[in-house]
Order: structure tokens, then C-alpha cells, then sequence
């Protein structure tokens, strides 16, 4: 006898194992109870998708996300929106009005210090007075330093003090006219003017 | 199938399903009124009232078939237990899936086919996660201690131990031999041996040619006469 045949006589002789009977209703219950629990194939709405838990968790990731982010940039720029124009305007407009006072008053407050001027003796509360002043003080400054340059030196800044004082170059003195003898000549009026101080 | 004058319009959906013109069932021409359509058997009346919102007669199906449903997924994966549920599974996909199917194929057909690749899907599952490779899915160690295998013990009570005891040796053997089949060759063995289904119908529910089935089936058979030895053969004789 063929292996084939005798097998199948062997299987027709030995069923296979039937599930018990008992678990018949139970097992059709259990079917339609998730497919009643499911979306029906007819009725199926176009968001039956939202269903999906891995869909319903994406977008909830998705979602918390942009929470997240709104919260974190939204304050900033709201505080960027709320609070910049504020510095823009309180903070550079007394900044212009305060700062020449204090600048006059920080600069002469340093002269001072340098020069050992006495600020009581000025004009109180008249900048412009007092800004002529170190205007003066700093002229006065220069001469002095000039004497201790170089000729040459001494010379420039001669004239830029001459141009300071708004006082004009001699061009033509009693000598010859020539720079060697006007030098000498201003020279000469310095020591006097040092000698008589 | 069966032929009786129907619902005409549960044989205009079938027909409809299958890319043919309602009228299609006459000889050409526009259908009177005593034509005889082909029949639509309970399937699909109740596939059609399951479609038009009636759920619960998907129900009817459930009961006609939960039975060859589960024992097909038995046979296929040895564990009863494992087999209701990879069934149950199986029906709810079924639903699912119901607007795609065409009606080309018997709904048996067809669930039988989602059957069998529901059982692909455990059987890899329980591949990866059983760690002792000598315990396959369908062998004799995969089913109930106290009748192993997937057949049942049909000795007569009238025989003694020691008969009794070569059977369920044989019935286990069998069982294993079954089991150690590649995936493809005890498909379709199973299908046509065990559950009697023709070869065309096991071509349908494995989705491939009449061809391969018949060399599948033929190297199963084969497999299991070099596994089952000669005093074993002897013995089925």
C-alpha cells in the first residue's frame, strides 16, 4: 500500500481535535463584541482614523509639542513686544537729559581736582559760565606746557593758541619782519609776563 | 452553488462585486422579470445585510464558520487555545475587510486565506519568542499533555495499553512530523489532507498557482515519509 494512502486512512480513522463545544456562544460573542466595538465597514466616517491609538498618540505628541513650544517662545516675545519700547523711551530720554549736566559737572569737578581751583568761587548753576571757565583753564593749561616744548613745537602751539584767543598773528613787527626776530620778540614779552606774575 | 430564484438584489451586488453588469446573469440583454440568477447563498445575503448596517448578522457567519475557522488554525499552529484566538482575530479582520471582498471567491475561501496568514503571523511571533528550538509551533510538545498531537484518540476502549499507547505515539509522531514541515509545505498539506479542501481551493486561500501547490503538497508528503520510519509505516498499514 502506497505511503500516501495508508496515511490517509490513518487520518480519516483520526479527526482532528474540535474545539469545545461549550466555547461556541462564548467565541461568537466575544467576535461581535469587537466588532461592535470597532468602526462598521459601511459606516465608517472620515475620521474613523483618529481611532488608531498610534495615530491618537502621534497627534498627542504632536500636539503637546507645539504646547510646549508656544509656551516656551510666546512669553519671550510677548515680554520683547511689552517691554522694549518702554528702555527705548524712559531709558534714552533722561539719559540725553541728564548727561550734559553731569558730564559739565563731572568734568569740572575733574579740572578742578587737577588744577586745584576752588568751584565754590564760580558762578553757581550757570554752565555756560562755567564752561567758558574750563575753556580758559584748559588755554591756560596749554601756555604753560608750551614753554616746555621745543621751538618748533612752542611755535604751532603758539599759533593755535593765538587762534584760540582769537587774536591776530602779528605779521609785521618792528624789526625786519622776519619769524627769527618775531619769535624773539614773543619770547621776550613771555619772560616779562612770567616775571611780573 | 446552489440555484433558486433570489433576491434580485443581493445577485445584482454579487455581480456588481465581480465587475459585471447587473443584467449580466440573462443572455445578453436587459433581465425580465423571471430571470434566475445565479444564487446567493446565506454568505452573501448576509454579507449584504452586514454592509447595509445590520451588524448583527455578521453573527450568522461567526456561528457557520468559527468551527472549520478554528480547527484550520489548529491544524496550522497546534495549540488550541492559540488557535480560538488567532480565529477570533481572523473574523474580526474579516469585518473589517468585508467592503473589499469581491465575491470572486466563497467567503470560506476567503476567510480561510486571512486564516492562514494570521497563523503566519503567530507562528513567526512564537518562532522569535520560544527559546527551546525543539518546541515548534505544531509539534507535539506545542499541544495538551494529556492528548498530544492534533488528532484525536480514536482506539476503541476494547483495546489494551499497550495498543492504545502505540497509537497515541503515532498520533504524536504524526503530529510533529506535520509540524516540522516548512511553512508553505505544511499549508498547503494541511489544507488539502487534513481539511480535505482541492487543490484549486488551496491554490485561492495560499494565493498562488495550482502548480505550486501541487509541488508543495508532493515534497510535504515526501518530508513526512522519510520522518515517519518504516516500523512506523508498517504500523499505519
Amino acid at each position: 500500500m502506497d505511503f500516501m494512502m495508508k496515511l490517509n486512512h490513518w487520518l480519516g480513522r483520526h479527526p482532528l481535535k474540535e474545539p469545545p463545544e461549550t466555547d461556541r456562544a462564548q467565541f461568537t460573542e466575544r467576535v461581535m463584541a469587537r466588532v461592535q466595538a470597532s468602526q462598521a465597514p459601511a459606516r465608517a466616517s472620515a475620521w474613523g482614523f483618529l481611532s488608531q491609538p498610534r495615530f491618537a498618540l502621534g497627534i498627542a505628541m504632536a500636539a503637546a509639542v507645539v504646547a510646549v513650544a508656544f509656551l516656551a517662545i510666546v512669553p519671550q516675545s510677548g515680554k520683547q513686544v511689552a517691554v522694549a519700547p518702554e528702555p527705548a523711551v524712559t531709558e534714552s530720554a533722561p539719559e540725553a537729559v541728564a548727561s550734559l549736566p553731569e558730564q559739565t559737572a563731572d568734568e569740572v569737578a575733574l579740572l578742578a581736582a587737577v588744577n586745584g581751583l576752588d568751584l565754590d568761587a564760580l558762578p553757581e548753576g550757570d554752565v555756560e559760565v562755567v564752561a567758558e571757565e574750563m575753556q580758559l583753564i584748559e588755554q591756560i593749561m596749554l601756555a604753560q606746557q608750551v614753554q616746555e616744548s621745543s621751538d618748533e613745537e612752542w611755535l604751532e602751539q603758539s599759533l593755535y593758541l593765538f587762534e584760540q584767543l582769537e587774536e591776530e598773528i602779528p605779521t609785521d613787527t618792528s624789526g625786519n619782519g622776519s619769524e627769527s626776530e618775531w619769535l624773539e620778540e614773543l619770547r621776550l614779552l613771555d619772560e616779562l609776563d612770567l616775571a611780573s606774575s | 452553488m446552489r440555484i433558486r430564484a433570489v433576491n434580485i438584489e443581493v445577485g445584482a451586488l454579487v455581480l456588481q462585486r465581480a465587475g459585471l453588469p447587473a443584467w449580466s446573469a440573462g443572455q445578453g440583454s436587459a433581465p425580465a422579470v423571471d430571470v434566475i440568477l445565479p444564487v446567493m447563498d446565506e454568505d452573501a445575503a448576509a454579507i449584504q445585510g452586514v454592509l447595509g448596517g445590520d451588524i448583527e448578522r455578521y453573527a450568522e457567519l461567526v456561528d457557520r464558520y468559527q468551527a472549520q475557522t478554528i480547527r484550520l488554525a489548529f491544524s496550522l499552529i497546534g495549540n488550541m487555545e492559540d488557535a480560538q484566538d488567532v480565529a477570533q482575530d481572523a473574523f474580526v479582520s474579516a469585518y473589517k475587510s468585508l467592503k473589499s471582498f469581491r465575491g470572486r471567491a466563497k467567503f470560506s475561501t476567503w476567510l480561510h486565506r486571512i486564516v492562514v496568514n494570521k497563523c503566519k503571523d503567530a507562528y513567526r511571533r512564537r518562532a522569535h519568542a520560544v527559546e527551546d528550538p525543539l518546541v515548534r509551533v505544531g509539534s507535539s510538545h506545542a499541544v495538551d499533555e494529556d492528548a498530544p498531537g492534533l488528532f484525536v484518540d480514536a482506539v476503541d476502549e476494547s483495546a489494551g495499553p499497550d495498543r492504545r499507547a502505540a497509537d497515541r505515539e503515532l498520533a504524536a509522531k504524526i503530529s510533529g512530523a506535520i509540524g516540522t514541515l516548512p511553512e508553505q509545505q505544511r499549508t498547503a498539506f494541511v489544507l488539502h489532507h487534513l481539511h480535505g479542501r482541492p487543490l484549486q481551493d488551496v491554490a485561492g486561500i495560499m494565493g498562488c498557482r495550482l502548480g505550486t501547490v501541487k509541488a508543495h503538497v508532493f515534497r510535504a508528503t515526501e518530508r513526512l515519509r522519510e520522518a515517519l520510519d518504516a516500523s512506523l509505516i508498517e504500523e499505519i498499514s
